[in-house]
């Protein structure tokens, strides 16, 4: 066989891989199916915060635009909605709004495969970096990535790491940029890849930062000659950033940078697990022991390809020192936190190398005995998937998510017939703590905390400490975001989480939810106080399927009130 | 095309994007291929839709740019690129224009990437092609 055929081959198998991981990873979560009734996979409150953030800019139009249920009237909103720029990371938004508009599929569905491709593409860019220094490599290393699909890795996806995933893809697209050949333009590339990561997860560009850092050092040991030419296109490229990240720069400096969200802590591990989490990290954390058996295998595999490209002098070791790195961030002194965890998700992805440097080194001592290469290396590359997959195996459907079909068919008929400016009262479920899933109602509403629950009486129509959600928390007033006036937004976004829990008075909303998926006893007192309400004629049941009953006040303000003091 | 130039040089540049246009062919066949496959219990229509649309904001005005910007990488690279850069590229010029245009109207962005694209490219190869065929 000939090396251009082997060439081919070993591309189709990198395809073929690519297919297999898509097949278990997005085709598993969704019951490879695109189009759902009702979200689907999405397993907590941050994937609904981003896929809202998506649904509103494809709602409205734009992305700096608030629904107008953010506000209390048709009048307010017109005058209000211009105001406003969205801080949350605008890229993965716009990306699934348009995509949605073009293909006319659910956003919700478009939102979650779109992020699951970018990880397919990770993989796939990662082989092309370590093929830089030896396809065969490369190609073993494969297999690993099959771990991201298992266990606390996946809950990247599930649980709604997405705009962290879609900046890591952006960041390796640039690290792959920077180390392929030199082209005239590669400075425009690398100059659009930057800003992008940046705008896609600011925390990215920091990483992107790093790397360049090492492999400008790199290049001063082992490339002098060729220093003062990739020194200029880095400037050359990041003159080009300064534009094009101009306008971004203060929306997200200024809001999320200014509380504090890029989490750099200057501690140690340990000293971050016990001053933040009391001495117990929270269930989502990874630890190497996620790696199941290959942890020792990867530990070698580091030390190996380290070992191979220090003797060959090879491009590849700014990008190996970067992913060791950034994998001990969190037991040295730099980046510890929540953003150095964050980073582990990745770890199947990034540390592959390592897996197919340890395969690699026995292929290179088995094959010295056998004289055709080719067969063998097909039987190390289906072994190690073999090996691999056995672990990753099975891979359970986990169902709609938090959201289900008749809960979603609850939102539908909220949004088909009640007004956009509507109030809304939701009774207490504990699921609720996970406050985002409650986005997709589109609505203005008030929901109901365990203590409001425990001093709710038939007696009086007040309701005690309700959460008033802000539909419009993911904006900034465009003053306070802006290059040049000085920005009140931490103290606004202060000043209303301490306002955020009120005591409201159930004669002033328009519709009250009932979720009837709860726990015996506060499902017992929700229907109660509904059931007091509708037989005083002050609600009417409007809805009702096995997810939900949807009350409708039929009497409001003092009419309503009245019959509580009677 | 040229109608004086040299039928060798024209065949080049015409045999070039023949290649160009089967590799393309050939990777948006296996991203159907493949979608199709790992949700086998979707319709092929929503699965071209989904694939589709996913390719026409990533694939197609990514690979329109390399070609341009840098066609000396190899082939393979260039279209796993094309997939971050046309991406990139939509997202970057989309938040900006979103400024004044709703999001149904950024749709033909991609578009215009490639059909400017196409032109500068077109344009040129023909200029190479006539300064060869200069005796």
């Amino acid at each position: 066989m000939d090396w251009k055929n082997e060439g081919r081959i070993t591309l189709w198998l990198v395809i073929l891989f690519l297919g297999v991981f898509l097949f278990l990873g997005a085709g598993k979560i969704s019951d490879h199916q695109i189009t759902h009734a009702s979200p689907t996979g999405m397993m907590a409150s941050d994937a609904f915060t981003h896929n809202w953030v998506a649904q509103n800019t494809y709602d409205t139009g734009y992305i700096d635009t608030p629904p107008n249920y953010a506000f209390d009237s048709k009048e307010e909103a017109e005058q209000k909605v211009g105001n406003y720029k969205l801080f949350h990371p605008p890229v993965l938004p716009l990306l699934t709004a348009s995509i949605t508009q073009l293909s006319g599929l659910n956003l919700y569905d478009i939102n979650i495969l779109l992020v699951f491709l970018f990880i397919v593409l990770m993989v796939a860019l990662n082989y092309f970096i370590l093929a830089k220094f030896n396809e065969t490599l490369a190609l073993f290393s494969l297999p690993l990535s099959l771990l991201f699909l298992s266990g606390k890795f996946f809950i990247s996806l599930s649980w709604g790491w997405w705009d962290f995933l879609t900046g890591e893809f952006f960041l390796l697209a640039t690290i792959l940029i920077i180390l392929s050949e030199k082209f005239s333009f590669r400075y425009i590339v690398l100059a659009v890849f930057i800003s992008i990561t940046f705008m896609a997860h600011g925390v990215e560009a920091g990483y992107l930062g790093l790397f360049v850092f090492l492999y400008l050092f790199f290049s001063f040991i082992f490339r002098r000659k060729e220093l003062s030419l990739l020194l200029l296109e880095q400037v050359q490229s990041f003159l080009l950033v300064i534009p094009l990240v101009l306008y971004f720069l203060p929306v997200i400096f200024k809001t999320m940078g200014a509380m504090g969200y890029a989490q750099v802590r200057a501690l140690t591990n340990s000293q971050f697990i016990t001053q933040i989490y009391n001495g117990s990290p929270p269930n989502y954390f990874v630890y190497f022991n996620e790696f199941l058996y290959f942890q020792g295998v990867i530990l070698l595999g580091i030390f190996v390809l380290f070992y191979f490209l220090i003797k060959k002098r090879n491009e590849l070791l700014p990008y190996i020192s970067f992913v060791i790195i950034m994998s001990l961030f969190p037991y040295l002194y730099f980046t510890a936190g929540e953003r150095g965890f964050q980073w582990r998700f990745l770890w199947p992805i990034y540390l592959s190398f390592s897996f197919g440097a340890v395969v690699y080194l026995i292929y290179s001592l088995i094959k010295r005995f056998i004289p055709s290469k080719f067969p063998l290396k097909f039987l190390f590359i289906l072994g190690t998937f073999t090996t691999v997959i056995v672990f990753v195996l099975p891979l359970p459907f986990f169902g709609a998510g938090l959201i289900d079909q008749s809960d979603y068919a609850s939102y539908l008929w909220i949004h088909k017939n009640s007004n956009t400016y509507d109030k809304l009262f939701i009774l207490y479920s504990p699921i609720n703590n996970q406050i985002s899933r409650l986005y997709l109602l589109k609505r203005d509403w008030f929901v109901s905390t365990s203590e409001t629950w425990q001093n709710m009486n038939l007696k009086e129509s007040k309701l005690t400490r309700v959460e008033d959600h802000d539909p419009s928390s993911f904006f900034c007033e465009r003053k306070d975001c802006s290059f040049f006036e000085e920005s009140k937004f931490v103290d606004k976004v202060v000043k209303e989480k301490i306002s955020s829990y009120k005591n409201i008075s159930v004669c002033s909303v328009d519709y009250i939810y009932l979720p009837l998926k709860n726990q015996q006893e506060i499902f017992n007192k929700n229907v109660q106080y509904l059931q007091y309400l509708v037989q005083n004629n002050i609600t009417q049941i409007v809805f009702q399927n096995e997810a939900a009953v949807i009350g409708k006040n039929t009497l409001k303000g003092e009419a309503c009130e009245s019959k509580f003091k009677s | 095309m040229n109608q004086n130039s040299n039928p060798k040089e024209t065949l080049t540049f015409k045999e070039k994007l023949k290649v160009e246009g089967k590799r393309l062919l050939l990777t948006i066949a296996v991203v159907l291929v493949i979608c199709q496959i790992a949700f086998y219990k979707e319709s092929f229509f929503n699965v071209a839709k989904f694939s589709l649309s996913f390719l026409y904001f990533s694939l197609l005005p990514g690979y329109a740019l390399m070609m341009l910007l840098a066609d000396q990488l190899k082939p393979e690279l260039r279209i796993i690129l094309s997939f971050p850069v046309g991406l990139a590229v939509y997202a970057i010029v989309g938040y900006y224009l979103n400024m004044i245009w709703p999001i149904k109207y950024l749709l033909v962005i991609p578009l215009a990437v490639i059909l400017t694209c196409g032109l500068v490219y077109y344009y040129k190869n023909k200029k190479i092609t006539a300064k060869e065929n200069i005796p």
